[in-house]
């Protein structure tokens, strides 16, 4: 049997050895966070215990800051995956290929965006003397509107540019997977008497709950860590704000940014992948409760 | 095999090809910092292995021509658009005298300290960089990131630094570079000062009738007039991580912070080397509540804590109306509003130097060689001659002469047309080598030069110069009051909170709750013995 799959396993090497030297290897490298880690012994800095987690709980604000980064993820899965099933959905029906790809073409391009530049972008829009909405505001004979210091605007303002950027992108996935239904399928229910919307419920959405699984349960993986570019670009050091849009990335950042400690850095990037993993485990094993084919292991 | 898997075998291992490339270099181990034990007396000792039998032998003409070395030097700032012609002039002089060539590499402004903190991070092998306190380069040394200089060394690779550091007035430079014993930076030094001052616009400062300003509260004051006055500028226009006017006694050195937090601090005035918190002093919560009014009345921007304004541009382009910055950083500014917008009076103000100027430091700035060269001694020739020669300093400083800049007498220049626009004069991260050599833009106004003289008679040593802390035991608590210090101190100053004084109340709270009352004790603990051992 090993002979007949010799091609595939040719064909899978790569990716394991990437994956065993990328990611295997340095896990060895877990020992950094529990060392005083100096330049000079690498890897055999003097051990220090579990003293490089101190800072995370020294300010109390730990689990604010939690908090905010695991609701703001479970929205973006949420939110995101929805819509971007949406998007696929509509994009398919609407058929015209050249239409789809235009469309593609410029859902996929605020991916490529960098952040600072969405920042930049952003302050030009919100702030309180010069921004775009303002100048809108005072052109209708309106107040301005002072959004760099109104936290509950944030929650959203957050989410919207998020979903903004990510949502071309991953509904390409579930295109794809659109795109893999049987037209038959379609057919046979459109001769039953099926309209669109039954089509859809119907056939569509249950072909997509692999793959929506795999995905979810993917991203489910990195619910502990916050997109540090994204919350530092458009809020910055803005205490007002932090309360409603810190999250575990940017709360590291700015603790160690001057500090330049290697160790404890690397204790609070081993405490998001502890319990991302812890996360992913559960929720696969409850899936695999639910329905075994459905879930990731 | 058959043809069949040809194709995909060929894939498959051009994959992997692709792949495993990808690995070389990072693991690459950098040397680690070879510890040159100070070699005593001798002066025949030959630190590079030549070969050559010859028992007098020179050891820095044995190093000159052991070979042509390529040597990389980082500075912090953005690159000057002339650099580069520089650079080729540069080459041609070290080649001439140390048989070598060098490479300049840029780390700009903006998120410059993750950069910076990198090159040492990662291994990365260069050779020289420029370092000072505000680079963290105590914590850099004590890591490893840089090369000891041995005394021996210094004395054969840096014979000018040597016989300049070696005179009286000069010589506790050295003993203050160095970091467990090991000296890891060659200080510059010079006797300018070089206090923040403040520049405003004098058209607007008569037009409301503002006296001169003598005070930083003069100048809060200022700010809250105009920004009242007039409604399309904000006076003090700048982002959120601009520190300089966040310091409201440390500015002109009454208080000054320590351990780089902010509500840490001694007094200078009373000089007695007690550390106390700042935050429940008056004259704080007096500075948060003028903020707040400053803001009410559109001194500030409402949305400085997101912006990235840099006050200076905001002052030239108008959109300000001042700026704080060192006084050496303020002369071109005020010498180019001048000549753009000559309406505009700007004026300078001295108004940090009051309380006396702090001695210069060996750890101000200087040149490190890297841990990871694999050219010390060549490396540290270049900084004796960049630091020392006058034929390089002028080079590096102003640029090449007859194109960027021309002199006039021996320590003078004229900047030219060339000069300013790609080439500004000391403004390719010269500290590392300021020295003496320096020259005097002649266009320099009077009063600046009598500035100069006068605070060289305004130096007043402290019981606490030299004084460095020793942060390990309180790493953790240090680390989370400045995270509560950078979230918070921010909002009281540029008075975004309807209540400034419980904020700073607050602020205070939960800097004790992090641990500032073991910091204080702590910082204490080192200050008393350092004052006890430098009393003997």
């Amino acid at each position: 049997m090993l002979a007949e799959r010799k091609v595939y396993l040719i064909m899978l090497l790569p990716a394991i050895l990437y994956f065993v030297v990328f990611h295997y290897l340095p896990m060895t490298g877990i020992v950094v966070a529990f060392q005083d880690y100096n330049l000079r012994d690498k890897f055999f800095s003097p051990f220090v215990g579990w003293r490089n987690f101190d800072f995370l709980l020294l300010t109390g604000d730990i689990k604010g800051v939690i908090r905010n980064t695991v609701l703001y993820n479970l929205a973006f899965i949420l939110l995101g995956n929805a819509i971007q099933i949406a998007v696929a959905i509509v994009l398919a029906e609407i058929g015209g290929k050249r239409f789809r790809k235009a469309a593609q073409s410029v859902l996929i391009l605020p991916y490529f965006v960098s952040w600072v530049i969405v920042g930049a972008f952003a302050y030009n829009l919100f702030n309180y003397e010069t921004g775009l909405l303002n100048a809108l505001l005072t052109q209708l004979g309106m107040e301005r509107a002072d959004v760099y210091n109104t936290p509950a605007l944030w929650p959203f303002i957050i989410v919207i540019f998020a979903l903004w950027k990510s949502v071309g992108y991953g509904s390409v996935v579930y295109l794809a997977a659109i795109m893999g239904i049987d037209a038959e399928i379609y057919e046979a229910a459109e001769i039953d008497g099926a309209n669109v919307f039954q089509r859809i419920v119907g056939i569509t959405l249950p072909s997509l709950v692999p793959t929506m699984v795999v995905l979810v349960l993917l991203s489910l993986g990195n619910i502990f860590r916050g997109d540090f570019n994204m919350f530092y670009q458009l809020v910055g050091n803005n205490y007002i704000l932090l309360p409603y849009t810190d999250v575990i990335d940017t709360f590291v950042t700015r603790s160690l940014l001057t500090a330049n400690d290697i160790g404890m850095s690397a204790a609070a990037g081993l405490i998001q992948s502890v319990f991302g993993f812890a996360v992913i485990v559960t929720v696969n094993q409850l899936i695999r409760w639910n329905n075994k084919e459905y879930s990731l292991f | 095999m058959n043809k069949r898997m040809r194709l995909p075998i060929f894939a498959a291992a051009w994959l992997l090809v692709i792949a495993l490339s990808a690995c070389s270099g990072s693991k690459n181990n950098p040397p680690a910092g070879e510890s040159q034990p100070a070699a005593t007396g001798s002066a025949t000792s030959t630190p590079v292995d030549s070969g050559t039998a010859s028992p007098v032998a020179d050891p820095y003409r044995q190093e000159v021509e052991s070979g042509k070395v390529t040597l990389t030097m980082y500075l912090i700032g953005d690159m000057p658009a002339g650099q580069e012609k520089v650079l080729e002039q540069l080459n041609v002089l070290t080649q001439r005298d140390i048989n070598a060539a060098v490479v300049i590499k840029n780390i700009p402004w903006g998120d410059w300290q993750a950069q910076y903190n990198l090159l040492f991070n990662s291994g990365e092998k260069f050779d020289i960089a420029y370092s000072t306190q505000w680079a963290d380069y105590n914590g850099i040394a004590a890591k490893g990131g840089f090369r000891a200089i041995g005394d021996e060394e210094l004395r054969t690779f840096l014979p000018q630094t040597s016989a300049d550091l070696s005179q009286e007035s000069r010589s506790y430079l050295w003993e203050q570079v160095k970091v467990g014993g090991n000296a890891y930076l060659v200080p510059q030094v010079y006797d300018w000062q070089n206090p923040y001052a403040v520049i405003v616009r004098g058209d607007l400062r008569e037009k409301y009738g503002i006296p001169e300003i003598r005070t930083y509260t003069d100048y809060l004051n200022y700010a809250k007039t105009i920004g009242d006055g007039e409604k399309g500028i904000i006076p003090i226009n700048t982002n959120g991580n601009d520190d300089k006017n966040r310091n409201p006694l440390f500015f002109d050195r009454q208080w000054t912070p320590l351990a780089g937090l902010f509500s840490v601090a001694v007094d200078n005035k009373a000089d007695d080397g007690k550390v106390f918190a700042i935050l429940d002093r008056p004259e704080v919560a007096e500075w948060a509540r003028l903020n707040y009014e400053i803001q009410q009345a559109g001194g500030y921007s409402k949305s400085a804590l997101s912006s990235k304004t840099i006050q200076d541009d905001a002052f030239k382009s108008g959109s300000g109306a001042s700026s704080i910055n060192g006084v050496n950083g303020l002369i071109p500014i005020y010498l180019e509003t001048l000549k753009t917008h000559p309406e505009w009076k700007p004026e300078l103000y001295d108004i940090a130097a009051q309380w006396g100027l702090a001695p210069p430091k060996g750890t101000d700035g200087g040149m490190a060689v890297a841990a990871t060269s694999e050219h010390p001694e060549r490396a540290m020739m270049l900084i004796d001659l960049l630091r020392n020669n006058k034929e390089y300093n002028d080079l590096i400083g102003l640029g090449v002469e007859g194109l960027h800049w021309e002199a006039v007498g021996d320590n003078k220049f004229k900047a030219l047309e060339e000069g300013q626009k790609n080439y500004g004069p000391y403004a390719n991260a010269p500290w590392g080598y300021n020295t003496d050599l320096m020259r005097v833009d002649e266009s320099t106004p009077d009063f600046i030069l009598e500035w100069r003289d006068k605070w060289t008679d305004q130096v007043a040593p402290t019981k606490l110069d030299g004084f460095v802390f020793d942060d390990t035991p309180v790493k953790a608590e240090l680390i989370a009051i400045k995270n509560i210090e950078l979230s918070v101190v921010p909002a009281i100053q540029f008075g975004l909170n309807k209540d400034p004084q419980r904020m700073v109340a607050d602020l205070l709270e939960k800097t004790k709750a992090a641990g500032l009352d073991k910091v204080i004790g702590e910082l204490q603990k080192q200050i008393d013995a350092f004052i006890a051992v430098s009393a003997q």
